[in-house]
């Protein structure tokens, strides 16, 4: 017989689930290559799991817990558990605790281990689980859930459709994987992407780099998928991407050579519009990180924008990089000297602002950031507006103190 | 009511018609419950679909079913609105159902046929229907039909049965 085409998300879940081959819409228990925990949900799970039966991790070797969200807290809770999951962590002997110091969003830093690998199965409790779909790998997250894959190292999955998506390029000067990602998952909608794999092809996809594949991934989380994966070769030399008779729920094709720079309304990330839509918000604070946003690629778009500039009196930027290795990088490169002598806040705060627990905004605050979403609340108070743009714009909007395009800064100096 | 004994998971009731795209935040549950943080069933019940029916929580009994259309439970992936509907002792049946809420479900022992197509057609509102979610077999005793609407998963039935993920985790460890 010969083998059937299947989609990505078909194959990695027949492997995971250890079966020849699984069709969208089975159920299937799935053992999952690793589990993504931080500190808002790895404290609260384990001590549940206790509670039913469970002192142990059924696979912690297979297990990366971060402390991310609320690092800077000084909240008693918070500390309670940052205190819990260090112990713990040690205790079950985790394969990854990155504690404060050796720190990471959970959603970025495990690409820094080099331990994200096509064709791998990831879990997490927290929603933005498919963004490691940029490394080839199936991320759903799980919410509750999570905790069958903690407690027996296995979890249940429905197999999801999968709509195939091509993009082609090359893409205008200035427009990054931000507004690329921002304005396909509005193109597609919540109609149309919740429950599905989006599958990404074409010559904009093939011309990416890993942050900017994540970017790509990480943005169609707004829009309710299951995962998003950029289709990769193994180290086996597999190919881990859809068979070319498998079947899709939606075969669509972008032309994003035209596109232009994006910005995202308040309160909805699907709120997609051209910038000039929305250049001349007058702006009081910026926010340059996140794990959609805290990248090489944001931070270098950042620093190219603000070097031998200031930031603009009423406004406080702050720039969060993702990762310890990618703090490290950015301080290789200047980048952070850059940023610095313009006058942003460079602080270590993971989440942050994306969180709220860090550098919240007021009552009387616009921001413009690269923040994942821009909920009322998000970021603090919830009469303070958000929107979400490129860093390379967010950048550009705290020098002007409005929101503007990088290319207003070079027409004033001229 | 509900039978599950010698491994039947059938249940028998009245039919509450809802419409597509119901809502999980201020449709089936107040998003005041998801920012109060309340995760106690019995707060949660008398509130279940009160952003639709505020009558429904008051009204529905033990074995009822909600019958909605395409999308029912899109939006955040918030526990309350599975937790009220649970505590009610109601089910789901949809055309078709938010992935989000389809897990939420599956975690809080909520029984549902998720992907019931042609289910609004089938059962209008106020029927006396009889549902038997490991075959998908529905009894429509009011028209006197019979349909099917999709089994649910082996691996699920079991969750379910056992009351949710919480529930068969206990028994998985206890066994």
């Amino acid at each position: 017989m010969s083998r059937p085409s299947l989609t990505v998300a078909e194959k990695i879940l027949a492997r995971a689930a250890g079966l020849g081959a699984v069709r969208a819409g089975d159920v299937v228990w799935a053992v999952p290559d690793l589990i993504v925990a931080h500190d808002l949900n790895y404290h609260r799970h384990r001590k549940m799991l206790d509670g039913l039966g469970y002192a142990n991790l059924a696979a912690p070797g297979k297990v990366f817990v971060t402390i991310d969200h609320t690092t800077n807290s000084a909240a008693p809770g918070h500390l309670e558990a940052h205190a819990f999951m260090r112990g713990d962590a040690r205790a079950q002997g985790v394969g990854w605790f990155l504690d404060t110091g050796r720190h990471g969003i959970s959603h970025n830093a495990p690409l820094d281990f080099g331990i994200v690998r096509p064709g791998m199965l990831v879990v997490a409790a927290d929603t933005r689980a498919p963004a490691l779909g940029c490394a080839g790998a199936l991320g759903v997250a799980l919410g509750l859930s999570v905790t069958l894959a903690l407690a027996t190292g296995k979890v249940w999955l429905r197999v999801p459709e999968t709509i195939r998506v091509r993009l082609s390029g090359p893409v205008r000067a200035g427009v990054m994987s931000r507004d690329v990602g921002q304005w396909v998952a509005a193109a597609i909608g919540a109609e149309r992407g919740d429950y599905r794999c989006i599958e990404f092809h074409g010559s904009y996809v093939d011309a990416l780099g890993e942050d900017e594949r994540h970017t790509l991934c990480n943005a169609m989380v707004d829009i309710g998928v299951k995962a998003a994966v950029c289709p990769a070769t193994d180290a086996h030399g597999v190919r881990w991407a859809s068979d070319p008779g498998a079947r899709f729920a939606e075969d669509i094709a972008f032309d994003v050579s035209g596109l232009d720079l994006q910005v995202c309304l308040p309160p909805d990330p699907q709120h997609t519009v051209p910038l000039a839509r929305a250049a001349g918000v007058p702006i009081t604070s910026a926010f340059i990180g996140s794990c959609i946003g805290g990248k090489m690629e944001d931070l270098r778009a950042a620093a190219a924008v603000l070097a031998g500039r200031r930031v603009h009196a009423g406004v406080r930027l702050t720039v969060i990089a993702a990762t310890q290795a990618i703090y490290q990088q950015a301080m290789r490169e200047g980048l952070l000297a850059i940023l610095s002598a313009a006058g942003a806040e460079i602080s270590a705060g993971i989440c942050g602002p994306c969180y709220g627990t860090y550098a919240p905004l007021g009552d009387n605050d616009v921001s413009i950031c690269t923040a994942t979403r821009n909920d009322h609340g998000r970021l603090g108070s919830e009469r303070a507006p958000v929107y979400l743009a490129n860093a390379a714009v967010v950048a550009a909007s705290a020098v002007m103190g409005r929101i503007a395009a990088p290319a207003e800064l070079t027409r004033e100096a001229a | 009511m509900t039978t599950t004994s010698g491994g039947a998971l059938v249940q028998r009731g009245r039919v509450w018609r809802f419409g597509d795209d119901v809502l999980n935040d201020g449709q089936i549950m107040d998003i005041e419950m998801t920012r109060q943080v309340v995760y106690d069933p019995a707060r949660l019940a008398p509130l279940a679909m009160c952003g639709l029916d505020k009558d429904f929580a008051g009204l529905a009994r033990h074995g009822d079913f909600v019958v909605a259309g395409r999308n029912f439970g899109k939006g955040p992936m918030h526990i309350q609105g599975p937790l009220a509907l649970g505590a009610l002792g109601v089910s789901v049946l949809a055309e078709s159902m938010a992935r989000s809420f389809f897990r939420l479900a599956v975690s809080v022992g909520l029984k549902t046929l998720p992907f019931a197509a042609g289910i609004t057609a089938f059962a209008g509102q106020g029927d006396d229907i009889e549902v038997d979610f490991i075959s998908g077999e529905v009894l429509n005793h009011t028209r006197g039909t019979r349909g099917g609407f999709g089994a649910m998963s082996p691996a699920l039935v079991e969750i379910v049965r056992a009351g949710g993920e919480q529930a068969w985790l206990k028994a998985q460890a206890g066994a």
